[in-house]
C-alpha cells in the first residue's frame, strides 16, 4: 500500500511539472507579434526616440507637406488628470502630426538665401569646370548650380542641400525556451519554444536646410507683431485649431497647489526653423516562430532503464534567424526518437511553424521631411510685450 | 513526497507574474467647484482649492454658478463614490470656517447622490447658499 501512495505521488509531481513546464514555455515565448509590439517599443516609438536623442523633433510618418516657415501648434504636454482621457494622452513623444496643426506659412525664402550666400560650399570635382557660356535666359538656380550658390527657388536642385548623416533602427527581438522532465525511465515530457522578430528602417541620401535659430526668431517676431497677422500666433487661435484633433478637452482648466488656473494641455506656436529630409526608405520587418513538444508514459524496457537524458539548454542565437528555430526542431526530433523506443505505453508529439516577411523600399520623386527643429513663440502674459525663444 | 509536492506548489506560486491590479495607479476624483454667489477668482476659494489639491483631488477652474433649488452640498454620481464625496465634504467643513468669506452664509456640506448622467469620478461642489432672487419695486406710476 505504501508503494501505491508514492507512485500516485509520484505521477501526480510528474504531471504538475509538465503543466508548470508547458506553461513557462509558453509565457517565456509569446508570438512574435507580440514580442515586436508589447516588449520592443514599436518602430515609430523607437523612432522618434531616436530621434529626439539627436535633438531633432521626428516626423513619422514622414510627409512632403511640411517646410522651413511653416508656423505650427503644437501639444507639448498633457497633465490631464481626469482618468477617461488617460488613454488618449499626448506628450512630446507623440508623433507631431498627430499632436499639431499647421496654422500658416512664413515666406523665409529671401532669408534662406542671405543666410546662405555667407557660406561656403565645398563642390565635387565634376562641378568646378568652368560654367558653358549660355544666353541671358538661364535662370538664377541653374547658374546657382554652376557656381555652387544655393538660390532658394522652386528649381533649386536637392543635391544644393547640405547632407546630413542619420542611423539607421534596428529593432530586434529574440527569445527561446526549452523544458524537459522525465521520471526513472516511466514517463517523460519535453516542449519547445523560439521566436525572433526583426524591423529596420534605413534613411539614405538625408539632406537638411534651415534658418539660424536668431534669424528664425526676429522673423517669427516680426509675423506675430504685424497687425495683419498677429492674431495667428495668439494662444486662443492655436487651441481652437487644436480642438479639431486633441476634442474640447483642450480647452479645460485645472488649478494647481496655489490655486492658479492652469491648462490641462499645454501648448505652443512654434516656427520651424530647419528640415531634414531624405529621398529614400528601407522598411523591412520579418518575424518567425517554431514551437513544438512530445510527451510519453511508458513502462521502461530493459534497454531503457537508464534515465532519460537532460534537455540540453537552447543554443545561443547570432548565426541568423533560422538557427533558433532549427535548433529547436533538432531537440524535438531527438524526443521523438526517444518515444519511438517505447515498448508498452502512450506518446504524444506536436510540432508547428510559421513566419513572415514585409520589405517595403521606398524612392521618392521629391524629398520628404522626416525630422525638424523649430524656434517658439511665447505667449504674451497679461498684455505684456511679445517675445519668441528657443524651446 | 507530499513534501516535495508542496514544495513545487509554492516554487511555482512564487514565480507566477504579479497580477497586474497591483500594478495600476489609484484614480483619482475631479472635483467641480461652484463658488456663487462669490466670484471665482475669490483668493480665499482659491487657496481651499490648492489645499484640495494637495489633498489627492484634481480641481477644475471654479465657475460662479448656485445651486438654486439644492443649496450647497457636495453631489456625487456613483455609489463608489460616496466615501470620496464624504471625505471631501470632512476636508470643506474643516476649512470653509476657517476662511473669512464675506457675504455668505456657510453650512455644513454633505454628500448627495445626484442621478444625472455624469462621469463617476466627478464630484460637484456647491459652496454657498444662492442669494434671495431680488424683487424690483414695481415703477412708481405717474
Amino acid at each position: 500500500m505504501p508503494q501505491w501512495k508514492s507512485l500516485v505521488a509520484g505521477a501526480v509531481a510528474f504531471v504538475v511539472v509538465v503543466i508548470a513546464g508547458y506553461a513557462a514555455v509558453r509565457w517565456l515565448t509569446p508570438e512574435p507579434g507580440v514580442i515586436i509590439s508589447n516588449s520592443v517599443p514599436s518602430l515609430e516609438a523607437e523612432w522618434n526616440n531616436t530621434i529626439s536623442r539627436l535633438g531633432i523633433d521626428p516626423v513619422y510618418p514622414p510627409e512632403e507637406d511640411l517646410a522651413v516657415g511653416d508656423l505650427l501648434a503644437i501639444v507639448v504636454s498633457d497633465e490631464e488628470d481626469a482618468n477617461e482621457t488617460k488613454n488618449n494622452k499626448l506628450d512630446k513623444t507623440s508623433p507631431i502630426l498627430r499632436r499639431s496643426v499647421k496654422l500658416a506659412h512664413i515666406d523665409l525664402r529671401e532669408q534662406l538665401g542671405k543666410a546662405y550666400a555667407m557660406l561656403t560650399m565645398f563642390l565635387p570635382p565634376e562641378s568646378t569646370q568652368p560654367a558653358p557660356k549660355s544666353g541671358p535666359a538661364q535662370n538664377d538656380a541653374s547658374s546657382a548650380h554652376l557656381t555652387g550658390l544655393r538660390v532658394f527657388t522652386n528649381d533649386m536642385p536637392k543635391s544644393r542641400l547640405p547632407q546630413a548623416a542619420f542611423p539607421s533602427l534596428i529593432i530586434q527581438a529574440d527569445n527561446n525556451a526549452t523544458f524537459g522532465t522525465s521520471v526513472a525511465g516511466w514517463g517523460m515530457a519535453k516542449f519547445g519554444a523560439s521566436n525572433r522578430g526583426f524591423e529596420e528602417l534605413r534613411l539614405t541620401d538625408v539632406r537638411t536646410y534651415g534658418l539660424p535659430s536668431i534669424r528664425a526668431m526676429e522673423a517669427l517676431s516680426k509675423y506675430c507683431s504685424d497687425e495683419k497677422t498677429k492674431d495667428d500666433c495668439l494662444e486662443s487661435t492655436a487651441r481652437k485649431h487644436l480642438e479639431r484633433i486633441v476634442g474640447p478637452r483642450i480647452n479645460n482648466v485645472y488649478l494647481d497647489e496655489n490655486g492658479v488656473n492652469r491648462f490641462g494641455v499645454t501648448i505652443e506656436v512654434v516656427l520651424v526653423n530647419r528640415v531634414y529630409l531624405t529621398n529614400q526608405i528601407l522598411h523591412v520587418r520579418r518575424s518567425g516562430t517554431a514551437q513544438g513538444g512530445g510527451a510519453r508514459a511508458a513502462k521502461p524496457s530493459s534497454e531503457q532503464s537508464a534515465p532519460a537524458k537532460p534537455p540540453e539548454p537552447p543554443t545561443a542565437s547570432g548565426v541568423g534567424e533560422r538557427a533558433d528555430i532549427d535548433a529547436v526542431k533538432k531537440r524535438l526530433n531527438d524526443v521523438e526518437a526517444q518515444l519511438a523506443k517505447t515498448s508498452l505505453g502512450g506518446a504524444l508529439a506536436f510540432e508547428s511553424e510559421s513566419g513572415s516577411e514585409i520589405v517595403l523600399k521606398e524612392t521618392f520623386d521629391r524629398p520628404i521631411a522626416i525630422g525638424i527643429r523649430t524656434v517658439r513663440y511665447d505667449f504674451p502674459k497679461d498684455g505684456g510685450p511679445k517675445t519668441a525663444a528657443t524651446p | 513526497m507530499k513534501r516535495i509536492i508542496c514544495r513545487l506548489v509554492t516554487i511555482l506560486i512564487l514565480l507566477a507574474p504579479a497580477p497586474l491590479a497591483a500594478q495600476t495607479s489609484e484614480p483619482r476624483y475631479v472635483v467641480f467647484i461652484h463658488t456663487g454667489p462669490r466670484p471665482a477668482d475669490d483668493p480665499a476659494i482659491r487657496q481651499i482649492a490648492g489645499i484640495l489639491v494637495k489633498s489627492g483631488f484634481v480641481v477644475r477652474a471654479p465657475d460662479n454658478d448656485s445651486d438654486l433649488i439644492g443649496g450647497p452640498g457636495i453631489d456625487y454620481f456613483s455609489d463608489d463614490a460616496l466615501p470620496a464625496a464624504k471625505r471631501l465634504a470632512d476636508l470643506l467643513n474643516g476649512l470653509l470656517p476657517k476662511f473669512q468669506i464675506e457675504g455668505v452664509t456657510i453650512k455644513p456640506l454633505s454628500p448627495r447622490k445626484q442621478s444625472v448622467k455624469n462621469p463617476a469620478m466627478h464630484l460637484g461642489v456647491w459652496l454657498f447658499t444662492a442669494p434671495a432672487p431680488q424683487i424690483s419695486p414695481p415703477a412708481a406710476r405717474r
